[in-house]
């Protein structure tokens, strides 16, 4: 049995479809076999950030449209051969995709992976349903901005009226210097107020950006990587360990360079 | 204040101003669904049960219930 966790947010841009690439790379890394699903059809973007693009042969929308068998969709990641991703139609014109057939296709994935991540659209209207409707699970993506939160206090009212079992949140974006000089909201203090609980704390960090254009997840080198690797541990534990963005900013090596951010 | 207390003050008051709302109807609902679960026990009329709400300054829903009622029905809980 696989566990279906749906990654949305409400507020589009927040990191999702990073997010679902990250952790997936990760939980693959620790030997479990993750297939990706991107349920953004039209917006489709999973296949640029894992840098499939330009393999991809069938779509979610072809499965739903039975015009080819659920594995012919399926692109093996050349890196880690337990990573799968079921990409999105950049077009459709079909009425078949609907809640239910999405969800039908997520349930025959269910015995070839130990993890389904479904990256959502932005909103919280029909596209963001059809995501929604096949999972068990939920990780509300937020950056710990005002209006990234209120949408997302949105959501999670929303998921609650949904058969998911799990809710948890993920504080992207957080800038370690900031937190330090008050400057903005600490992602604890942020659980705590949309009522949910913290699963994963992701640092802001530039490297994303720039191996996000390269088609590649993050390595060794970028500070983004412990974070993931904590957030995917964590997806097996019910005592969560968080990154702690503020480290490197600690002592006086830290406030020099958190002068130094601010400079610039 | 600091700043992340004003944000975090602005941010609280924005949750609470986006709170929904119970309606009418649903108020109604929720007062004849304690009706039904009370009037096993007491003698009560759903006119009788003064239901308010509101959201307090954590953005939590605050039920207040009232009830007034002359008897209590007698229940035998050892039926042989
Ligand atoms: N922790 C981070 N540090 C720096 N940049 C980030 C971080 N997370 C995401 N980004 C950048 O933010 C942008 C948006 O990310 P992403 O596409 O994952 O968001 P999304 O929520 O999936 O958006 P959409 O709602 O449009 O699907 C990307 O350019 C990505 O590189
Ligand atoms: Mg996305």
């Amino acid at each position: 049995m696989a566990r279906k966790i749906v990654i949305t947010s409400g507020k589009g841009g927040v990191g999702k479809t990073t997010i679902c690439a990250n952790l997936g790379v990760m939980l693959a890394k620790l030997n479990k076999r993750v297939v990706l699903v991107d349920v953004d059809i039209g917006l489709n973007n999973l296949d640029v950030v894992t840098g499939i693009e330009n393999k991809i042969v069938f779509d979610i929308v072809d499965v739903i449209e039975n015009k080819c068998r659920i594995k012919q969709a399926l692109i093996q990641d050349l890196n880690y051969p337990n990573l799968y991703i079921m990409p999105s139609a950049h077009s459709y014109n079909c009425s078949l995709v609907t809640a239910e057939n999405v969800k039908k296709v997520i349930n025959q994935l269910n015995d070839y992976f130990d993890f389904v991540l479904i990256d959502c659209p932005a909103g919280i209207d029909e596209p963001f349903k059809r995501a929604v409707c096949g999972a068990d699970e939920a990780l509300v993506v937020v950056t710990p901005h005002l209006s990234s939160l209120r949408d997302a206090d949105k959501v999670l009212m929303i998921l609650n009226s949904y058969n998911i079992t799990d809710i948890s949140l993920i504080v992207n974006r957080v800038r370690g210097d900031m937190i330090l000089d008050k400057e903005m909201i600490d992602a604890n203090k942020i659980a705590e107020i949309l009522n949910v609980k913290l699963c994963g704390i992701i640092p802001e960090d530039d490297n994303i950006s720039v191996l996000l254009s390269l088609g590649r997840t993050v390595n060794k080198g970028c500070e983004a990587y412990s974070a993931f690797t904590i957030l995917a541990n964590n997806m097996f534990e019910d005592k969560k360990k968080l990154y702690d963005c503020t480290t490197k900013y600690k002592g006086f090596l830290g406030y020099f360079k958190r002068s130094l951010r601010k400079k610039v | 204040m600091r700043f992340e207390q004003k944000c975090i003050n602005r941010l609280k008051n924005i949750l609470k101003q986006d709170k929904e709302r119970l309606s009418v109807p649903m108020l109604n609902m929720i007062k004849s669904d304690i009706y039904m679960s009370l009037n096993s026990y007491f003698d009560i009329h759903p006119e009788d049960i003064n239901l308010k709400y509101f959201i307090d300054e954590n953005g939590y829903y605050a039920l207040d219930i009232g009830i007034k009622c002359n008897r209590i029905k007698k229940i035998n809980f050892f039926n042989k």
